[in-house]
């Protein structure tokens, strides 16, 4: 528990201070704060950078408390990840607000190095502070994937191969197939290596290059390599909270979540596409191989529809005629549920060619993330955070509590994610920090939903410090 | 033949071929050529850590702090494979030498304490690095495209 307490708030206070410059960035680009251009693109990039690594800390706390319960791991190399990642965060912080570093989290090359208004020390410092929130990352990972293995006897077992493709044998030995979250952490282990390893070598060849100018670096390699790190990262999160719905919606609705064969299938197509769906991120860049444009649509559908539908129909089958109280902890999961769907389809319709001509760029691709973070990773993390409480003291929150957090943080994500939709498919472009009509106007709009998504998460930040602070329900009771 | 001979020959083999800038040290390959040179000689040596320190299915494994060589040592191997210092390796052959006994060493190292931890994480690990390997030479010290 030490260890999941200890990332979960650490993400989330990250997440606490991301969500202040957000609301600061959006009332600048609505006119409403003035932030020159100069300090708007680094505080997009610490935003940027911060919330997805905010919500990995978050989903990988969850996870290995998840994995632990079943396997046990060794609690010292958790907090050597967690070093890791606190190191990076502060150097991070350091190349923002005193290099003023602002090329965005992408880091395109050879964005962070030509024409820039920072010095070359704050490049150095970014790309060490990312490199060493992948290193933690791989590591966690790394420890996850090794421990299955040794349980599990080996990665077949660990996805359920053996389950799907000799079930009655499997069956008639008596075994169990992995549970849900085992294939969860299984896929998202190995997806972080891979990933990590990509985002591992574009930054040591950005530091080459920064070291030594004569180490050139292909601009396209160095795009493919980036979004296939940047994007699997990101995805993850997703996946590493989407763990906690298998333990949490059984304990509110006192039903088992079981593994099945679809739900195995499902998390393999997982497996294989988030790896390479990134592709749908350089559709533009005509020099790619047009194959890899194709397989970029085909396996974003792949990717996230099957384990959306089984997850999302199985999760619905177990409340369904449950009788689940409406806790804080059982709504954050049930609108986590259709925050991942929404977003998911968002990301869907930009994945595909025809649409994305129109959507690439523009706010539409933020309007995707923001509702995939927001109104969904940060809402399974903030479900287990209640269920957790919920269950620990044994009362649950009054309902004048449940409507103030729930209109903050579902009514206000609205108010603040519908703008993002409408301007990016009137054309409105991303990462600027003066858009052009209607941008400001919706802009403004946004403003005021982030505003009320705050005082929901404050609501539930005091909500859950009172529900911690209530004494611990005896096993008894 | 057990597996831990099969991974002395493969390591003897390696280390062989990783002599050859003695007998070849006029040859002047393109970087992307010379990355993948390492490559192969990285694969040689993972695949020797996996062979002799590999531990049966489902085994009870090490300390996780064997992760932490894991991870390390595919970044070092990929700061050895720094490409401007190539031309200057092409030159020196006891340098060159010295350069692709440090790849198999941090390769075997990668493989052989990921092993340690758990059996069969030694492969994915070691895929992990050679993947960084390879890919590098499509882009690492490298440009394609537009006549450069």
């Amino acid at each position: 528990m030490k260890i999941m307490w200890t990332y979960i708030v650490a993400g989330l206070t990250i997440f606490g201070l991301m969500l202040l410059v957000g609301i600061g960035l959006r009332a600048s680009q609505a006119g409403w704060l003035p932030i020159d251009t100069g300090t708007f693109y680094s505080l997009l990039s610490l935003h940027g950078v911060g919330m997805i690594t905010a919500m990995a800390i978050a989903g990988l706390g969850l996870l290995w408390y998840l994995v632990d319960r079943e396997i046990k791991l060794d609690e010292r190399v958790a907090m050597l990840a967690f070093a890791f990642f606190a190191i990076g965060v502060l150097a991070v912080i350091v190349s923002v607000v005193f290099g003023h570093f602002g090329a965005l989290w992408t880091m395109l090359y050879p964005l962070p190095f030509i024409g820039t208004t920072w010095p070359a020390w704050a490049t150095g410092a970014w790309l060490m502070g990312v490199a060493l929130v992948m290193l933690g990352f791989m590591l966690i990972c790394a420890q996850l994937l090794g421990a299955i293995l040794r349980h599990y006897g080996g990665l077949g077992s660990a996805l359920g191969i053996d389950y799907v493709f000799q079930r009655k044998a499997f069956e008639a030995a008596g075994k169990h197939p992995p549970k849900p979250q085992i294939l969860a952490a299984t896929v998202v282990s190995i997806d972080g290596l891979i990933g990590g390893a990509s985002g591992l070598l574009v930054g040591i060849a950005m530091i080459a290059h920064l070291l030594d100018p004569h180490v050139a670096i292909d601009p396209l390699w160095a795009k493919n390599l980036t979004y296939q790190f940047g994007h699997t990262f990101a995805n993850l999160t997703m996946y590493m909270a989407v763990a906690g719905i298998y333990v949490a919606l059984p304990i509110c609705t006192k039903r088992e979540y079981h593994s099945s064969v679809p739900l195995a299938v499902a998390w393999w197509g997982t497996l294989v596409f988030v790896i390479i769906a990134y592709f749908h991120h350089l559709y533009m860049d005509f020099v790619q191989w047009p194959v890899v444009q194709y397989i970029g649509e085909i396996s974003s559908y792949l990717a996230a529809v099957p384990v959306v539908v089984v997850t999302v129909f199985g999760g619905l089958m177990l409340i369904h005629r449950s009788g689940m109280k409406w806790t804080l902890g059982s709504m954050f999961f049930f609108a986590g549920m259709v925050g991942w769907i929404v977003g998911g389809s968002a990301a869907i319709l930009d994945a595909t060619i025809p649409l994305n001509v129109d959507l690439h760029n523009t706010l539409w691709v933020p309007a995707h993330f923001h509702t995939y973070l927001l109104e969904g990773v940060l809402l399974f993390i903030l479900g287990w955070v209640f269920v957790s409480l919920e269950q620990r003291a044994g009362s649950v929150s009054n309902a004048v509590v449940r409507w103030i957090v729930g209109l903050g943080i579902f009514g206000g994500g609205a108010i603040f994610l519908i703008p993002f939709y409408v301007a990016g498919a009137a054309g409105v472009p991303r990462r600027y920090a003066v858009e052009p009509a209607p941008g400001p106007f919706w802009a403004g709009i946004a403003t005021i939903g982030a505003l009320l998504v705050l005082v929901g998460v404050l609501a539930a930040l005091i909500e859950g410090i009172r529900l911690a602070r209530k004494p611990a329900l005896s096993v008894s009771q | 033949m057990n597996g831990r001979v099969v991974g002395f020959i493969v390591l003897g083999i390696t280390a062989l071929a990783a002599l050859v800038p003695f007998v070849d040290h006029q040859a002047e390959l393109p970087i992307w050529q010379h990355h993948l040179l390492h490559a192969g000689l990285m694969a040689g040596g993972a695949l020797a850590g996996i062979l002799i320190t590999g531990r049966p299915r489902g085994s009870t494994g090490g300390s996780g702090f064997w992760l932490l060589p894991a991870l390390l040592a595919p970044m070092f191997a990929m700061f050895a494979m720094w490409p401007s210092a190539y031309s200057y390796f092409e030159l020196h052959p006891m340098g060159h030498v010295l350069e692709h006994i440090v790849l198999i060493a941090l390769a075997y190292i990668t493989t052989a304490a990921a092993e340690s931890y758990a059996a069969g994480l030694g492969w994915l690990i070691g895929g992990a690095m050679i993947f960084m390997a390879v890919a590098a030479a499509r882009g690492f010290g490298v440009t394609f495209g537009n006549g450069s």
